[in-house]
């Protein structure tokens, strides 16, 4: 008797649906309705007491920590950061319950988009049990409460194949764009001087940002600095200088993350990486930056 | 197993990678690093006592801005004084998508707003409750029932979803008025 051992991969997802990806409706419905699921004032300054800017980016940078170890959808994580920002701009939350808020809100955004959901025991581990299960579950209800239910809130990431789509890209780097994109919005989703932008910004700030980092501008002339942004800046009809000011700031973000990840693993390593250390201190351009 | 390859990937991996792929604009293999703890409690001890009591707050406020809205008591599953009118339907009236359930282990009820007609319930065979369009033809859900009669029931998910549900489906009219 033989025996067949197949390897499938467990995740079954659909394929990219034509109907709604090629369709310019979606694309000016997803335009017109972002601006709903916009949290309703920037919180630290009028509704915020004990939660701070910084504790903001440690709960963001957690959650994307978890997301990754999981290998979560790329949506769930600032779909999680929407809820965050979402409920800390109506409840005046401590600063303990923060972290309980942060599994909360991936826990929600989690059910919404995966297949095979995180569950509230495994996050709970993850706050190295500082909360339980059935406290999850019940903030879970306060914040469903808070948010309305409206949970199917636009991503930046509803807008990267509708940007794609419309650029002038090299098949074969399609894919690349595509995830240096999703990095750019996880970074975006962890810095709070993003949230109140619209996703759609976002998004194409995002595009932009990979496209010019992987220096795709060689053979295609449209792909090249102010042109490109002019091309982007039609696709998601946002103002050209907000766009451009988008940009710089995602490549700000990223520079500034990268410093940080350096200075943790000279903490922790300390005789060696003072020579990158000091060429990071002033970039003048991301890629010039050696790791 | 293919897994190995794409090792635990972390902010930092995520961004050395990034880095070094817009450098030589070719898709990288995922580098190792060292298992940055993801387990951890951020911002210290959790005040249990007080997160109950958070807890309790909210969820009240928000059952009695319900309760407000909708002119029914989601807590005793009854239907309070108010604009809207409010019809007791059968369960077996209704599509199966509307009847209650409850998966898994229960959560506990919450205390009522005033205290001392609490009941512990696990049941859930109750009446399953719809807004009608005519307020003439709708029966008066009077004082008629007693309230022994009816089984409390936990506050669950359902509570909110079937009463919005149903006045989209029904009244319109009545929903207009009450947008959300």
């Amino acid at each position: 008797m033989e025996l067949l051992c197949c390897e499938v991969d467990p995740m079954r997802r659909a394929l990219p649906d034509p109907n709604l990806l090629y369709d310019d409706r979606v694309l000016h419905n997803l335009l017109t309705i972002e601006e709903r699921y916009l949290p309703q004032c920037s919180y630290f300054k009028c509704v915020q007491k004990d939660i701070q800017p910084f504790m903001r980016r440690m709960v963001a940078t957690w959650m994307l920590e978890v997301c990754e170890e999981q290998k979560c959808e790329e949506e769930v994580f600032p779909l999680a950061m929407n809820y965050l920002d979402r409920f800390l701009a109506v409840v005046p939350t401590r600063k303990c319950h923060l972290q309980l808020l942060g599994a909360v809100c991936m826990f929600l955004a989690s059910k919404l988009k995966e297949t095979i959901p995180l569950t509230a025991e495994k996050l709970c581990i993850y706050t190295d049990n500082s909360i339980k299960p059935q406290e999850l579950l019940e903030w879970e209800l306060v914040v469903l409460g808070k948010l309305k239910w409206n949970l199917a809130a636009v991503t930046p990431h509803d807008f990267i194949e509708h940007i794609l789509r419309k650029l002038p890209l090299p098949k074969d780097k399609l894919l690349l764009i595509r995830k240096h994109a999703q990095t750019f919005i996880a970074l975006c989703a962890t810095d709070f001087n993003f949230a109140m932008y619209p996703p759609s910004m976002i998004a194409t700030g995002s595009v932009g940002a990979a496209i010019c980092g992987l220096q795709l501008d060689d053979g295609e002339s449209s792909l090249s600095g102010d042109s490109l942004t002019e091309l982007l800046a039609k696709i998601t009809n946002t103002d050209v200088d907000c766009l451009k000011a988008c940009q710089e700031q995602i490549e700000s973000v990223l520079v500034s993350n990268l410093r940080q990840v350096q200075q943790q693993q000279q903490q922790s390593n300390p005789s060696k990486m003072v020579d990158e250390l000091d060429q990071a201190s002033t970039p003048t351009d991301v890629r010039d930056i050696n790791l | 197993m293919p897994s190995e390859h794409v090792a635990k990937q972390k902010r930092e991996s995520l961004l050395c990678t990034l880095v070094g792929e817009r450098r030589i604009g070719e898709q990288m293999e995922w580098r190792p690093v060292k298992a940055n703890r993801v387990r951890r409690n951020l911002f210290g001890p959790v005040d249990h006592e007080q997160l109950q009591q958070d807890f309790q707050h909210m969820l009240r406020s928000s059952l009695e801005g319900a309760q407000q809205k909708w002119n029914f008591d989601f807590l005793r599953d009854m239907p309070a004084e108010g604009l809207l009118q409010w019809e007791e339907l059968q369960s077996h009236d209704v599509p199966a998508f509307y009847h209650s359930c409850v998966v898994g282990e229960a959560r506990k009820p919450l205390k009522p707003l005033n205290q001392g007609i609490v009941k512990e319930v696990k049941a859930h065979h109750f009446a399953t409750v719809t807004l009608t369009e005519n307020p003439k033809v709708a029966k008066k859900m009077s004082g008629k029932k007693s309230q022994a009669g009816k089984k409390q029931r936990q506050t669950s998910f359902t509570d909110y979803y079937s009463a919005k549900k149903q006045v989209k489906t029904n009244t319109q009219a009545a929903a207009k008025n009450l947008a959300f």
